[in-house]
Parts: C-alpha cells; sequence; structure tokens
C-alpha cells in the first residue's frame, strides 16, 4: 500500500510538470511537509466521528502532507523543479532536523517551505497564519525569508472558506522565542535556502480541525503556497486560477457544539451538498464537486481559466441558491453561500417542563423552564414573546439549534409561590412562520433556596501540609457530582490553578446524610506560599440549589515534619505492634491499630481505624509500653503529627504523675485533612513527674464520618518556660540552662544530666561548648541528596535523568519556550531559551527547575553533581 | 581542569561497561565563550574547521598552535567544508541574487599553504555538491563543475538517492536501498574500499565500491570513519521543533558493534574525525575533541 501511495505521488507528479517561460531559470522550491507518522508528537486532534489515534482522523501530519502534495503538482504545473522530504506518512518519515536541512542544502534549492498547522496548547482557541522565518524580526538570517514569509502570508489570508480570528502575524524566530537565545527553529537553523515555516491556521480550532480534514481545503492552502512562490519570484504568466468557499446555514446554530467558535463558525455548515459549475451562459454545467460529510461545507474549483462563471448550490434541506463569480489568473477566489432550509409548517410547542399540576410536590427554586419546539426558532422574536407572572429577572439560552429554548432566573425564585409562563403567538421560527395559539405553564415553588455548608477545609489561614493535600467541602444535601471539578479551584500565589487527583476524589452518596466532595491536590505545594481555595456560587446540589454566595479561603502550605531544633522524640509510633486497646465505647467498633507506611517520619506511622456505629459520642483509648516509659514535667510541652481525617473529633493524651494525679493534655479536634503539628494544651503540676497513660480519640455528639482513620508520627517533647532560654524552668537563664537544654537534646532527659555541657573538657561551660554542641546537633541532620539517578517526569514535562553533570533537557508534548534554574533560595541562577539548560559550570547542589511550556509552567527539584 | 578529571572519569566509567572502549582524553577546544559548529576535523587530526550555527562563515583552528584563522566571512562557507587530500579547503559559499531572487552558489578553495581564498566555480544556479577525491577534490554544480585535478582517485559523492563513486576512472551510480528523501554525508573509508553514506528514512548504509550493501548501522546521522572498521555518527531526537536528545556514538562499520561515547543528555553532535582523533560540538556549540583506546 505504501509503495502504490508512493508511485502515484511520484506519477501525479510527472503528469503535471511543464516548464515556465523559455529562457527562465526554474526556481527551486524545497517542500517540507512537517514531520511524518502517527506517533505521539504528530498532532492528533480527535473529533467525532473518530477516536483517539484512529489514522483516519486528524493529524497534523496528513493534512500538511495533503497541503505538500498540492503545492508540489501547483509548482510543477508551473513550472518549478521540486523536493520533498517525503511522500509518505509514517514513522520512518520523522526525518530529524539535521537531516532535512542538509537535504534542503544538498538539492540546491532557492526556497524552502516548511508546512504546518498550529495549536494553542490551551483552551483558550484561536485561528491566524503565522509566518516564521530565522532571525530576529527584520532581519532574517537568510536575506529574503521575511519578504517570502510575507508574500505566502498575504495569499493564505485571502481564504475565506476560514474564519480568522486576526490578521495574519510574520516574525524571526529569535524574537518569537525570546527565550531560546537564538536557538530558532531547528528546520530553519543552518538552513542556506530562503527559507520560512508557515503555521497556516490552527488545527486545535475545531472547526478549522474539520476543514483541514478536507481534500479541496488543504489543495487550496497548496496551491496558495504556490502563488506565495509566484509573487517573490515575480512569475505572473501561469493563467489559470481557483475558486473555494464554504456552504453554511442561514441562520442554524451549529448542531454539533461543546467546542469554541468564532463568526460564521458558529453556523451549521452544510454537508452533502452537489457544487456544480457553470460556464458563463449560465447553464452548461463544466464541472461537479460536493461538499463531505466532515461537518465542514468545503467545495472547490481547480486550475479554472479566467471569466465568468456561475456556481449553483444544490442540497435536500435547503433552498438552492446559485452565483456569479469571476475568475482570474494566478489568483484564489472564495465564494460563500448561506443557504436557507427549506420549513414549511408553523411553529409548535412539542414538549416543556415543569410538568406541574395543581395538588404536585412543589419544584425547587431554581428550575429552568425549558420549552421544545419542532422547528428551529427566531430566538430575538421568540424570547420578547416569553412572558413570567410574578415577574423575575432571568437569562435564556438556547440549545439544539434553536430548537429549545430555557429560561433560568438569575439567582432564584421566590420560595412557596405560584408562576405562570406565557408564550405569546408572536413567537416564530426561522422561516417566518408564527405559533398558532398562545402557550402556558404553571408550576408552584418549595421552602428551601440555597445549598448551606456545614464544613470546609482548608479554614481561612489553615496551615496545610505542602504534599498529598486534600481539599473537603461538605454540604446539608448530597452534590452534583458534574463539573464541580469547574467551581472549586485551588490556586498558588501567581494565580496558577493546581492539578487534581480526579481518579482518587471521594464524593457523597445517594441516602447519605450530607453532602461531601473531597479531593485530592495531585501536586506538591511550594512551602511558605500562599494558595487560595475558591468556591464558586454556581456549585450546586442535585436539586440544582446553589450557594448563597463564593467562598474563598486563603491557606499557607507548611511542611508539617520540619526538623524542630529544641525538641526530642519520645514516640516514633514504628512499631505498632506495641499498642494496645486500653478501652472503647460501646458505639465505636472495628477499632483497630496498625502500621502505615504513609509517615512523616521513620518508615511508619501508627494508624488508628474505627467505625462508629451509633447515636451520641463515645471514645476510643489505646497505649503502649515505650508510650508509658516517657516522663514528661511541667517545663515540657508535647507536640504531636497528626495526619488528620475531618473527622472533627479530640485527640488528648492522659498522663498520671508518680502520685496518681491525673492530667490532660488536649491536642484539638481532628478538624482536617492531612498531616498537621500539633501542639498540646494542658497544666501540669510543677515539681511532678508524669507518665503518658492513654491516647484517646473523643467525640461529643453524633459522628459525621462513621469510618475514620487517623495516623500518628512522632511525639515531641521540648522545653516550655515563659521566659526566653529557661530552659529549666528556674526563672532565670543561666549556665545550668545551657546543661539542661545539651541534655534535652542530645539524650532526651531532664532531671539528672548526662552531660554536664562541658564539651571540649577544660572544666567549664563556654562559648567554644556551645559551638561544639552545635556541631553535634547538626551532624544528627540527614542529608536528602539523591541517592540514584533517574528520569522525572511532571505534569507531561519530562527531564533527563538525575543528577546531572552536563545538560538538563526538557521534553514535552507541545512547545518548550523556556527553561530556569533556581537555587533553594529562589535565585535565579541561569536561564535559557529552548529544552535544555547547561549545568556543567554550576556548583553540584539541589536546584529547582522550571520548564515553561505554552501549556503551564512546571516545577521540578533537580540535582547537580559533578 | 577539575572538571574536565571528572568528565573523563565519568565517561571512563561508561565506558568500562563496554569492556571495548576506553576514552583517554576529552579536550574543550574553544574558550567558554565561543562557540563552533559544523566541525571538520583534517587527515592528520591536527587542523579543524567550524563555523557559526548558521554556517555563516568559516575558520580553521591549528590545534597545535591553537592559533585560529579566519577563512571565509560568507553566508554557508561552514556547512559542508571539505579537506582535500592536499591539505586545501574546499567550500561553498551561497548569495541570494537581488534581481531573481535566486539563491547563487559559488565554490571556494582555500590554500592552507598560501593562506588564501579564491574562487574556483563561478556563482551559479542550484546546487553545488562537493566530491571528495583520495586523489583531488571537485566541485559538481548544476550547470559547470570544478575539478582540481583529472585523476582524483577514488571519489564520491551523493546527489538525489544515488551514490555516484569514480573508481579506476569509471563512474557508478548506485541506489543499494530506497529512499525517497535523498542520500548525504558519503565518506570514503581511509583503506579506500568501503563508503558509508546516509539515506532518510533508512540510516547509515556500508557499501563496498561496487554497490554492494555491507551494513546498515541503523537511523543515526552524520557518519564519519574512525578507522577503517569504526565510524562515529550522530543520534538525535526532537519535538518536531526543537532537539531534545543528542548523542555520539561509535559503530562497528560491519554492523556488529555500538557503544555511546556521550550519554544522549549530552546534546553532543555533528562528530567528525581525523588523524585517531574524534571531535564534536554541543547544542550551543561547545567544540570538544576526544581521543579514544578501542580494546578488540
Amino acid at each position: 500500500m505504501k509503495k502504490i501511495f508512493y508511485t502515484l505521488a511520484i506519477m501525479i507528479v510527472a503528469a503535471t510538470a511543464t516548464t515556465l517561460a523559455s529562457g527562465q531559470t526554474k526556481p527551486h522550491v524545497y517542500i517540507n511537509p512537517g514531520h511524518g507518522g502517527h506517533d505521539s508528537d504528530d498532532r492528533n486532534v480527535v473529533i467525532y466521528p473518530y477516536a483517539a489515534g484512529d489514522t483516519a482522523g486528524y493529524w497534523e501530519s496528513n493534512s500538511n502532507l495533503k497541503k505538500g502534495f498540492a503545492l508540489n503538482n501547483c509548482l510543477r504545473a508551473k513550472g518549478y523543479t521540486t523536493s520533498m522530504s517525503r511522500v509518505t506518512n509514517t514513522t520512518s518519515d520523522d526525518l530529524a532536523l539535521s537531516t532535512i536541512v542538509a537535504l534542503c542544502n544538498s538539492s540546491g534549492a532557492d526556497i524552502f517551505y516548511s508546512i504546518h498547522s498550529n495549536a494553542t496548547g490551551v483552551p483558550s482557541r484561536r485561528n491566524h497564519i503565522l509566518g516564521l522565518y530565522r532571525g530576529p524580526t527584520g532581519s532574517p538570517v537568510v536575506p529574503n525569508s521575511d519578504v517570502l514569509a510575507s508574500k505566502l502570508a498575504q495569499r493564505l489570508q485571502v481564504n475565506q472558506a476560514a474564519v480568522w480570528t486576526s490578521n495574519y502575524q510574520l516574525a524571526g524566530d529569535f524574537t518569537f522565542y525570546p527565550d531560546w537565545n537564538n536557538a530558532g527553529l531547528g528546520v530553519l537553523r543552518g538552513n542556506t535556502a530562503v527559507s520560512m515555516l508557515s503555521e497556516g491556521s490552527f488545527h486545535d480550532y475545531i472547526p478549522e480541525t474539520y476543514r483541514l480534514m478536507n481534500d479541496n481545503y488543504c489543495w487550496m492552502e497548496g496551491w496558495n503556497f504556490s502563488l506565495g512562490a509566484d509573487d517573490y519570484f515575480g512569475y505572473t504568466d501561469f493563467g489559470k486560477g481557483c475558486v473555494a468557499g464554504n456552504l453554511r446555514d442561514n441562520r442554524l446554530p451549529r448542531v454539533m457544539g461543546g467546542f469554541i467558535m468564532f463568526g460564521d463558525d458558529n453556523r451549521e455548515p452544510v454537508s452533502n451538498a452537489t457544487v456544480v459549475l457553470l460556464a458563463s451562459d449560465g447553464t452548461t454545467p463544466l464541472d461537479t464537486c460536493y461538499t463531505d460529510d466532515l461537518y465542514n461545507g468545503i467545495y472547490a474549483f481547480k486550475m479554472l481559466d479566467p471569466g465568468t462563471y456561475y456556481i449553483k448550490v444544490e442540497q435536500e434541506h435547503y433552498y438552492g441558491q446559485t452565483k456569479e463569480v469571476t475568475i482570474e489568473a494566478n489568483k484564489s477566489t472564495y465564494c460563500n453561500f448561506d443557504l436557507a432550509r427549506v420549513r414549511e409548517t408553523p411553529p409548535e410547542v412539542i414538549n416543556y417542563s415543569p410538568v406541574w399540576h395543581t395538588g404536585d410536590a412543589p419544584l425547587k427554586a431554581n428550575t429552568p423552564i425549558v420549552i421544545e419546539f419542532n422547528w428551529d426558532m427566531n430566538t430575538e422574536v421568540t424570547e420578547a414573546a416569553f412572558h413570567i407572572e410574578p415577574a423575575v429577572e432571568g437569562t435564556f439560552r438556547w440549545e439544539d439549534s434553536n430548537y429549545r429554548m430555557i429560561f433560568e432566573p438569575v439567582d432564584a425564585y421566590d420560595v412557596n409561590t405560584l408562576y405562570t409562563v406565557t408564550l405569546d403567538t408572536s413567537a416564530e421560527h426561522g422561516g417566518g412562520m408564527k405559533l398558532q395559539e398562545p402557550f402556558q405553564l404553571q408550576f408552584l415553588t418549595t421552602y428551601r433556596k440555597y445549598l448551606e455548608v456545614i464544613d470546609i477545609f482548608p479554614h481561612e489561614a489553615d496551615p496545610v501540609h505542602y504534599k498529598n493535600a486534600t481539599i473537603e467541602l461538605r454540604t446539608d444535601s448530597m452534590l452534583n457530582n458534574s463539573y464541580y471539578y469547574d467551581k472549586i479551584i485551588v490556586t498558588d500565589k501567581d494565580g496558577n490553578a493546581l492539578t487534581y487527583n480526579r481518579r482518587s476524589t471521594k464524593s457523597g452518596k445517594a441516602g447519605e446524610a450530607f453532602g461531601y466532595i473531597r479531593i485530592p491536590i495531585a501536586t506538591s505545594m511550594t512551602v511558605g506560599d500562599e494558595y487560595t481555595l475558591t468556591i464558586s456560587k454556581e456549585l450546586d446540589d442535585t436539586a440544582g440549589i446553589h450557594l448563597p454566595e463564593a467562598i474563598v479561603h486563603k491557606f499557607v502550605a507548611v511542611d508539617a515534619g520540619e526538623e524542630k531544633p529544641n525538641a526530642t522524640v519520645i514516640e516514633d509510633f514504628e512499631d505498632a505492634s506495641t499498642f494496645t486497646m486500653a478501652g472503647i465505647t460501646d458505639n465505636y467498633t472495628d477499632a483497630t491499630l496498625s502500621a502505615s507506611t504513609d509517615r512523616l517520619f521513620g518508615s511508619k506511622s501508627l494508624q488508628v481505624k474505627y467505625t462508629c456505629d451509633g447515636e451520641g459520642g463515645g471514645q476510643y483509648l489505646f497505649t503502649s509500653t515505650t508510650l508509658n516509659e516517657a516522663t514528661v514535667t511541667s517545663n515540657d510541652q508535647l507536640s504531636l503529627h497528626v495526619n488528620g481525617d475531618m473527622s472533627n473529633v479530640k485527640l488528648l493524651m492522659t498522663l498520671k504523675s508518680t502520685d496518681d494525679e491525673e492530667k490532660i493534655i488536649d491536642f484539638g479536634e481532628i478538624n482536617f485533612h492531612g498531616w498537621r503539628y500539633v501542639t498540646g494544651t494542658g497544666q501540669l503540676t510543677p515539681g511532678k513527674t508524669y507518665n503518658i497513660e492513654t491516647i484517646s480519640i473523643i467525640s461529643d455528639e453524633d459522628a459525621l464520618i462513621k469510618n475514620a482513620t487517623i495516623k500518628l508520627d512522632n511525639l515531641l517533647k521540648s522545653i516550655k518556660s515563659n521566659v526566653a532560654g529557661d530552659v529549666n524552668g528556674d526563672g532565670e537563664v543561666t549556665g545550668s540552662d545551657v546543661t539542661a537544654l545539651y541534655n534535652h537534646i542530645l539524650f532526651s532527659v531532664d532531671t539528672t544530666p548526662i552531660f554536664n555541657g562541658d564539651q571540649n573538657g577544660d572544666g567549664e561551660i563556654t562559648g567554644s561548648d556551645v559551638t561544639a554542641v552545635y556541631n553535634i546537633i547538626l551532624g544528627l541532620s540527614a542529608s536528602n541528596a539523591p541517592a540514584t539517578s533517574r528520569a522525572q517526569e511532571n505534569n507531561g514535562v519530562k527531564l533527563s535523568s538525575m543528577p546531572a553533570s552536563d545538560y538538563i533537557v526538557a521534553s514535552a508534548r507541545g512547545y518548550i519556550q523556556g527553561v530556569e534554574l533556581y537555587d533553594m533560595s529562589g535565585n535565579l541562577v541561569s536561564r535559557n531559551g529552548g529544552n535544555y539548560v547547561n549545568v556543567s559550570g554550576i556548583k553540584a547542589g539541589a536546584y529547582i527547575l522550571k520548564v515553561y511550556t505554552t501549556a503551564s509552567v512546571t516545577t521540578h527539584k533537580v540535582a547537580v553533581k559533578h | 581542569m577539575k572538571r574536565r578529571l571528572l568528565l573523563l572519569m565519568w565517561i571512563a566509567a561508561l565506558t568500562v561497561t563496554a569492556q571495548q572502549v576506553r576514552v583517554t582524553s576529552v579536550t574543550p577546544l574553544l574558550n567558554a565563550s565561543q562557540a563552533g559548529f559544523y566541525p571538520s576535523l583534517n587527515k592528520s587530526g591536527d587542523k579543524i574547521l567550524f563555523s557559526d550555527a548558521d554556517a555563516h562563515g568559516l575558520v580553521m583552528l591549528d590545534l597545535k598552535s591553537h592559533v585560529a584563522t579566519t577563512i571565509s566571512k560568507l553566508d554557508g562557507a561552514g556547512f559542508d567544508a571539505k579537506w582535500s587530500n592536499d591539505g586545501d579547503v574546499y567550500y561553498v559559499t551561497s548569495k541570494v541574487d537581488p534581481k531573481s531572487k535566486l539563491v547563487y552558489r559559488t565554490g571556494m578553495r582555500y590554500s592552507t599553504e598560501r593562506d588564501l581564498s579564491e574562487v574556483v566555480l563561478e556563482a551559479q544556479h542550484g546546487a553545488v555538491l562537493p566530491e571528495v577525491g583520495s586523489k583531488g577534490m571537485a566541485l559538481k554544480g548544476t550547470t559547470r563543475s570544478f575539478a582540481s585535478s583529472n585523476n582524483r582517485g577514488t571519489s564520491l559523492y551523493t546527489t538525489g538517492s544515488q551514490v555516484i563513486i569514480t573508481h579506476n576512472g569509471a563512474v557508478h551510480r548506485y541506489t543499494p536501498v530506497e529512499s525517497y528523501a535523498g542520500y548525504l554525508w558519503p565518506s570514503l573509508s581511509p583503506s579506500g574500499d568501503k563508503v558509508a553514506f546516509f539515506a532518510a528514512g533508512r540510516g547509515i548504509v556500508v557499501i563496498d565500491l561496487n554497490g554492494n550493501i555491507l551494513a546498515e548501522l541503523g537511523n543515526y546521522e552524520m557518519p564519519s570513519w574512525y578507522n577503517n572498521d569504526y565510524l562515529v555518527a550522530q543520534n538525535t531526537s526532537d519535538d518536531g521543533y526543537q532537539f531534545t536528545s543528542s548523542q555520539i556514538l561509535l559503530l562497528k562499520a560491519d554492523g556488529s558493534f555500538k557503544h555511546e561515547l556521550t550519554p544522549s543528555t549530552s546534546m553532543t553532535m555533528q562528530p567528525t574525525c581525523g588523524g585517531g582523533k574524534i571531535a564534536y560540538t554541543t547544542i550551543d556549540g561547545k567544540l570538544t575533541m576526544i581521543t579514544i583506546d578501542i580494546v578488540e
């Protein structure tokens, strides 16, 4: 099959080859129809009816090749010499950039066209022409490359079958990619021909995607490329012209929606139409073509002699139309048709909602009113024919190509109110016929108006552990599961939305007492940065009742496992087997104590699970022998690392003195998700030494969360004093405080000193001892340098192996606009356009690499090692 | 110095695993602020040609005296400059004719003895391709050509999908493998009995002087003979716009052995060999020379 295609391409080229006017030297055009193949870098845009990866669907490699063939044949017909870098579309046609340049140079080409189409890579869409040449804008490396780009862009811009969002743009690639350090586009670098790369349109603008599926549309672009070459070389004697255009319904909105459309692209393209080219007498048919069924409405007649023609369009559901066109030599003529549908009966209401009768249950307070017609309606006139009593402010929208009208109140209807809707007989369809009888409906509204928030995390100003963070919203009714990701957004300090781990999202199910959604954040946050949780007012429940107003909470990313220099670990929770249940109330069941690998320190944390199976409050107590051995005095501050589940239970610790006095240390409510460093509150009696008896989880009322899971990691003890530096709690700061501090940090003892502070053994405690012990303490910190070389990937951006010694190279599916390397203090170390940074002269260590693509900015922790 | 030593150690560590190739030296050829592209070592490996990223101009660097000589400041001079057997340099410059807008290419010769560049083939439209011979040099133009002598020994060049070999006075045109886009980068082995070239979409092909395929070495670019048995080549990948990886490979001419002289993340490219040395550049123009030992 590949060989047949190849042979056919050569035959077409040979059959159409003629010569330029005698005496003229044939210019040589090198045609590079982009990269070949149907691989991940060949820009597949998924459009109906094709599945992702279907080679018959849209691929930039397909449309580029169609344009390349058309250009090749047009140029040959005009007498040019041509070369093409590929005539098939396989992975082996994916020639390297340096190969394409070398092929062009060795061919002796005068000009080089690299044929591409563009993509925004972001949700917004546009459609315009971009011509790029090597060098700064206005100063091409190869002279005249800017002239070539300009000539071509002018020829492409006349295409009126497309919808352009702006005029063409021309730029040198050094200027267009300012961060690439003049690296420029690979196919232009070292190219000695007058050369340019054309991004002819945007293939991710879906109406354009459908047009690029049409052979005639691609052919016209190839023809326009040949006209650009003619203009550049000053050739005007070919003597043929072409006509093309777009067939659209004159008023019907595009039936297939869900994507961004501009201008006339909002109207339905007319598929399967017969387009006949008639001679100047208006009757003699010369040629016939057909619009395809791929939602583009494109037709074209090629290589016509100059003169007057008529174009007749016929389609069974439309009134036929004929237009006169004048074809000029060396020119593209565009002749679009706006066709009127055949509508032979008056409009009728064929369906509506709400359907409510007296005695029926009242309706929710924001029920939309939907009226469906047998024809597409004149929207302006029909909206004017719509009345509602009592009056309520609302908005109209139309669906199904104006067959369905929807009225929605801006906020909500009044509660407990009977509404009457009337559509009078001035309503009319697209053909101008009016409604024969007025239409009316009624409904009664219910008492409930807004969705109520029960709880939310993060709360305003909450500290949130930077890793594996989770947000949660609880409401008085079950949330509408559709589209809530667009209504619940977490943004960083620069306003960039964080991505969610959608597959791990949990939400309420029908029948539950309240509604909730729990969304894990996929990316780690930057410690110290402020983030914002924004919940849109439009977030609604399954009844469509929304919030009364938007919710905005600001919170700070923290490292809950941050080292606490003056604290000692008195329980690391590494060995779950040492923990046992010490008591539980009847309504707490299925309690387990187990090890979890979700931890902040060491290799394990202690996981505490239970089910709250009944009404009222309850408690669950547990303990361990190692925990019991820890001693605490009134000078000690206890702190704990807790991974919460927002179960809103209290976490307490019971301590008992040697004379059996019981005291409670309160670690607060588990009203958060993820790891948090919590400090206990509670007063111990001075002079007494306490042991920790139990840890308890207590609730005072009905539990909202029935199945709770909490994890505990390092319990810390530090020195508590109202006087700064008063480590031993005697009310003053002296040398004995230094001794106490050393022992506290190094040996975890507070009463009988193991070490008196004379680290250097000179018989006294001085500044040199402080230095010596300080070094010991610092020496206890573990290095976190990466141990092995490995490639990194984040958000679709891949990095070369780490640690790096020469280059860090990033790759992504879209353009990489540049990279920046920062040290851990946030100072910019190196910036480079393109996709790599040279680290050979940079000091070894950990750095942050920012990779800028057209779609996103990703941040990566990287290591440099020499 | 420390960095160079570490790089050497790193490369040595890499090569130990193959147990056949050992890098014995790594030498940067330019200062950190300088950049060089399209390098070409002479036969004895004591001089190297290079250009800028756009092949604009041509510089010759004497690796013994470290004296750099500007051979040309013209467009295109650096793209495919060739050393002839007598030590002269042949190169092709290009210029757009302001009236016809056609590109005209001029054949140039630089005499290393006389330190002088001269036109040997007047400007003409179309391709001008260097034909490198064991005893002479030619520049093949579309309408006119230049030859340094009538007998250029065994000589070769590629055009379209043909490799043209002149041997014992007879001209042979071979198309040993299918390649629509064409052949590039032909070179004759030091022993003069094998030819390596690149076929677009196919990779490096080694043939004998009768056009018989001896080996296909893989889809790598810019083959350059290291000795009679080994070649070096470039292995790149890109995203359609920019390079995403690039490295230098050592390939055995019979296809039985491949070795990574530099890692794919090194962004090293455009290899050249001469006098038992290998030179290459990086994406940002860090011109480097290495020497290797191959233990069979």
